[in-house]
């Protein structure tokens, strides 16, 4: 069972899970629990030879009903394949996936906000390299979220709209773009690499989304993993995180607050060199940069270019 | 968003596109979201879980 301990100086909860510190960590290849169950081989969290899209509750879940859920989202039965290279119909099924679970963890009661991510690398922790994302549904809105929304109330309406504006009269930090989403590298990025997939239309939530822009979604974020593998040819660890509207019951505010985008925070810097948080990012809350968005979108510009 | 996310979105509702644009629906056993057939089952130890599948005539 998890433990929520609220964190005065930091006006955070901190979440305590001590379970997972048993968790299947980089298993053999021929060891992999996300892998189909072959004929005559030991059953793996799979039970089928074969699948497309599988997901299910995480078995060292962080949150657990009725605190809340953790699932475990495998995009393939390929174990080498990546989201990148998933062909274009599966990741666009991969987002009607996403959406079908923010439908259904968002409609309980102990989920106030659901969060889709997919962590790749050793990098960033990953402990399975088969590809897999998560979904953890918070048992209460987590402080990013909330800042976006205090965004939205200090710009005077929904920040990733204005933000999206000011990117696309800027063009200098423009990655990618197609009719439903714009790819940016955002003017005060963290990360060296950073990226923005913004729906271009005011969609709170994928549930907001078309089937077009479903799958224009898919092919932006392919277009920017595979950007990423291109730019110094080789495997790019990234976290990939997924905002959208909040899923608590707001009565009163009549609220569409939330904008679809997904975020990417690379931890690479150079092809060689990682960029660690440490005394002013961890102790005074302040990233410092090794460089420029404007400059890190030209070289990513290009790779996203030649990876088409 | 003012509430829990409940039926098909709005843009379903209003986008007119019949046959691009779907929600959740029920056909016999056969659950349907979307482009997607959604099969649930329970895993031994009793954890959820789903397998999704392209449904036929949705490939590209």
């Amino acid at each position: 069972m998890s433990e929520l301990r609220f964190n005065e100086l930091r006006a955070e909860q901190v979440g305590y899970a001590i379970h997972r510190q048993e968790r299947t960590f980089l298993p053999s290849r021929d060891h992999c629990p996300l892998d189909p169950t072959r004929p005559g081989a030991a059953p793996t969290e799979i039970p089928f030879p074969t699948f497309e899209i599988a997901v299910f509750d995480n078995r060292f879940p962080a949150f657990e009903e009725p605190h809340g859920a953790a699932e475990v989202v495998v995009y393939t039965d390929d174990h080498d394949a990546s989201f990148g290279t998933l062909a274009p119909e599966r990741a666009e099924a991969l987002m009607w996936v996403w959406r079908h679970r923010y439908q259904e963890l968002g409609a309980r009661a102990d989920v106030e906000y659901v969060f889709i991510f997919e962590n790749r690398g050793v990098e960033v922790g990953v402990t399975l390299h088969h590809p897999h994302g998560q979904i953890y549904g918070y048992p209460f809105l987590p402080p990013v979220p909330a800042l976006e929304l205090a965004a939205d109330e200090r710009l005077g309406g929904c920040a990733p709209c204005t933000l999206l504006a000011a990117e696309l009269e800027d063009g200098a930090r423009i990655l990618y773009e197609n009719a439903g989403v714009v790819v940016y590298v955002p003017y005060a990025a963290r990360w060296a690499y950073e990226a923005h997939v913004v729906m271009r239309e005011h969609r709170p939530s994928l549930l907001d989304c078309n089937a077009d822009e479903l799958r224009l979604l898919a092919a932006g974020l392919q277009a920017v993993v595979r950007g990423y593998d291109a730019l110094f040819d080789r495997p790019f660890p990234y976290v990939m995180a997924v905002h959208q509207a909040p899923t608590v019951a707001r009565a009163g505010t009549g609220s569409s607050s939330g904008h679809l985008h997904v975020e990417f925070y690379p931890p690479l810097r150079t092809a060689e060199k990682l960029k660690y948080l440490a005394g002013s990012e961890q102790g005074a809350g302040t990233f410092i940069s090794d460089t420029l968005p404007e400059e890190s979108a030209v070289a990513l510009r290009e790779a996203i270019a030649r990876a088409a | 968003m003012a509430g829990k996310p409940t039926g098909p979105p709005s843009s379903e509702r209003s986008s007119g596109r019949a046959g691009e644009d779907r929600g959740a629906e029920k056909d016999g056993l056969q659950e349907r979201y979307g482009l997607l057939v959604v099969a649930r089952d329970v895993k031994d130890d009793g954890r959820a879980m789903i397998i999704y599948t392209r449904a036929q005539g949705e490939s590209q």
